[in-house]
């Protein structure tokens, strides 16, 4: 596994970067499609999908599975003109789990190609590499291992009172929310993050420093203080 | 009364599929986040309407003026009699919007594309990444029709009355005043929560369905009555910032046909930052 700003890639999968897709073969000719974690940033956290059901057959370019997510509505397409062997069931039951790291488990579909020279439309692991790595930094896309589903900009704002402010904040959210902050980063800053969540009961799950930008998955406490 | 409208409010995917090479109309795709949604792909010859960039004004909180929404148009190649048909991304909430404005403008022909930009993907129906450019035009605001909006000391003076019905469009949350902004939106929260005195609250989504279109109309016309919101009132709609209230001006005005219906576009984001203004809990 190879990992670029907090996103996993698999070294011995390959790439459709048009559709965001990682593909991995699983024997007999037949190919496991996922989705990147990148998506995480580009269109915020996927809240449905409606895949091609098993059996159909896709043409190259035409739609595996419409997309929605909270900020982007489109398709997943076919690299290679394909047969839809089997779709994952718990994946189309909570659609989010597409956007973790890619796994056995985190899969969309297992799909034949239909025609032969396929691997032409793919990119593998080191081809793939220098585009993402440039769409990482182009696009400010950092990852999560679960997509978060709110993200809160602080940029700009002092640390101690940000971190009494953030705890205003969090209130608004409903409990449990995995949010993404993204704030100015000063030396200490992961520290008082720490101590911040075990004072609040808000959980602090991971945070990467990007420069002089920190940003930190927060999940909300599921226990509320009444609001006066 | 108002004005007869030539052409229907409301127009299916399928309507817009077969009119893509109709000169009469012109698409028009309004984003509020254009990067996510008409650069990446958009219906054939529909031109871009950036919402904060094109129905805003660009230094006052305010919608385009009259003269920067003629200019709007004339470099959309919109002519007077242009039907203008309107779609966009989030469920059509700022092409609502935009439509809101083009009829204060004293647009006529104007149609809404039932489902939006969302349906429109979903029917698997073809997106392209150019971006047309239509020759100038001379548009003409001739008269503004003042009776489709509602600003606030109008809406402060009718508090009250019994011939006026005050619809809060948004989350049941934001109506209490339990949060002070949507989660979506953490840092556009207002001083105060709560809702205007006497408002009820209908949240906009539930005049539609589940793909994004519009619910039938014997459903909307019990849906607001049962809540009180009859033919015979004045009706003023809002929610945070006025995009999600013009669907709902877009139901009761356009599909139902009430005669006197206003959206209050400074809303939530304006009411609830004042000083001095009750509020209701």
């Amino acid at each position: 596994m190879e990992e670029l700003a907090g996103c996993t890639f698999p070294r011995d999968a390959y790439y459709f970067l048009d559709s965001f897709l990682w593909l991995s073969e699983t024997g007999e000719g037949r190919l496991r499609v996922g989705v990147l974690q990148v998506t995480q940033t580009l269109w915020g956290k996927i809240v449905s999908i409606r895949p091609k059901p098993a059996g159909s057959t896709v043409e190259a370019g035409r739609s595996i599975c419409f997309v929605e997510s909270r900020r982007f509505v489109g398709h997943l397409t076919a690299p290679f003109s394909l047969r839809i062997d089997e779709v994952n069931r718990s994946v189309a039951e909570n659609p989010a789990l597409l956007q973790r790291p890619p796994s056995n488990d985190n899969w969309l579909c297992s799909v034949s190609p239909l025609e032969g020279g396929y691997m032409g439309r793919l990119t593998d692991w080191e081809e793939a590499r220098s585009v993402l790595e440039e769409m990482i930094s182009s696009r400010g896309i950092v990852c999560f291992d679960e997509p978060p589903d709110y993200v809160y900009a602080a940029l700009g704002i002092d640390c101690s009172q940000l971190l009494m402010i953030l705890s205003d904040k969090i209130e608004g959210y409903p409990a449990g929310s995995l949010i993404h902050v993204i704030a100015d980063y000063n030396k200490g800053s992961e520290g008082d993050l720490e101590r911040w969540g075990e004072i609040t009961g808000n959980e602090v799950l991971g945070y990467r420093i990007v420069g002089r930008v920190i940003h930190a998955l927060i999940r909300s406490s599921a226990s509320r203080r009444e609001r006066k | 009364m108002s004005s007869k409208s030539t052409v229907p409010p409301l127009v299916s995917t399928e309507w817009v599929q077969k009119n893509l090479d109709n000169p009469e109309v012109r698409i028009v795709e309004v984003d509020y986040d254009p990067q996510t949604a008409y650069y990446q792909g958009h219906i054939r010859g529909a031109v871009l309407w950036d919402w904060k960039r094109d129905i805003n004004d660009p230094l006052t909180r305010d919608i385009v003026s009259k003269e920067g929404f003629a200019a709007l148009c004339s470099r959309s190649g919109i002519s007077n009699d242009t039907h203008i048909v309107l779609y966009g991304d989030f469920n059509n909430w700022f092409a609502a919007f935009a439509f809101w404005v083009a009829r204060l403008y004293g647009h006529e022909k104007l149609s809404l594309m039932d489902g939006g930009r969302k349906k429109w993907i979903a029917e698997e129906r073809e997106l392209v990444k150019d971006t047309p450019s239509y020759p100038p035009t001379n548009y003409v605001v001739a008269r503004v029709k003042y009776e489709h909006r509602v600003l606030l000391p109008d809406v402060r003076v009718r508090l009250g009355s019994p011939h006026v019905a005050l619809v809060d469009v948004r989350s049941p949350d934001e109506y209490t005043g339990k949060i002070l902004a949507p989660p979506e939106y953490p840092t556009e929260h207002a001083q105060r929560g709560g809702h205007i005195p006497g408002a009820v609250n209908i949240p906009w989504a539930r005049a539609l369905n589940e793909d994004g279109t519009f619910k039938p109309i014997e459903e909307l016309r019990k849906l607001y009555e049962s809540a009180g919101v009859t033919p015979d009132k004045e009706v003023i709609t809002y929610c945070r910032i006025g995009e999600r209230s013009s669907v709902t001006w877009f139901v009761l005005r356009e599909l139902l046909g009430y005669p006197r219906v206003r959206n209050y576009d400074g809303s939530w984001s304006e009411w609830g930052n004042a000083v001095g203004l009750p509020i209701e809990k």
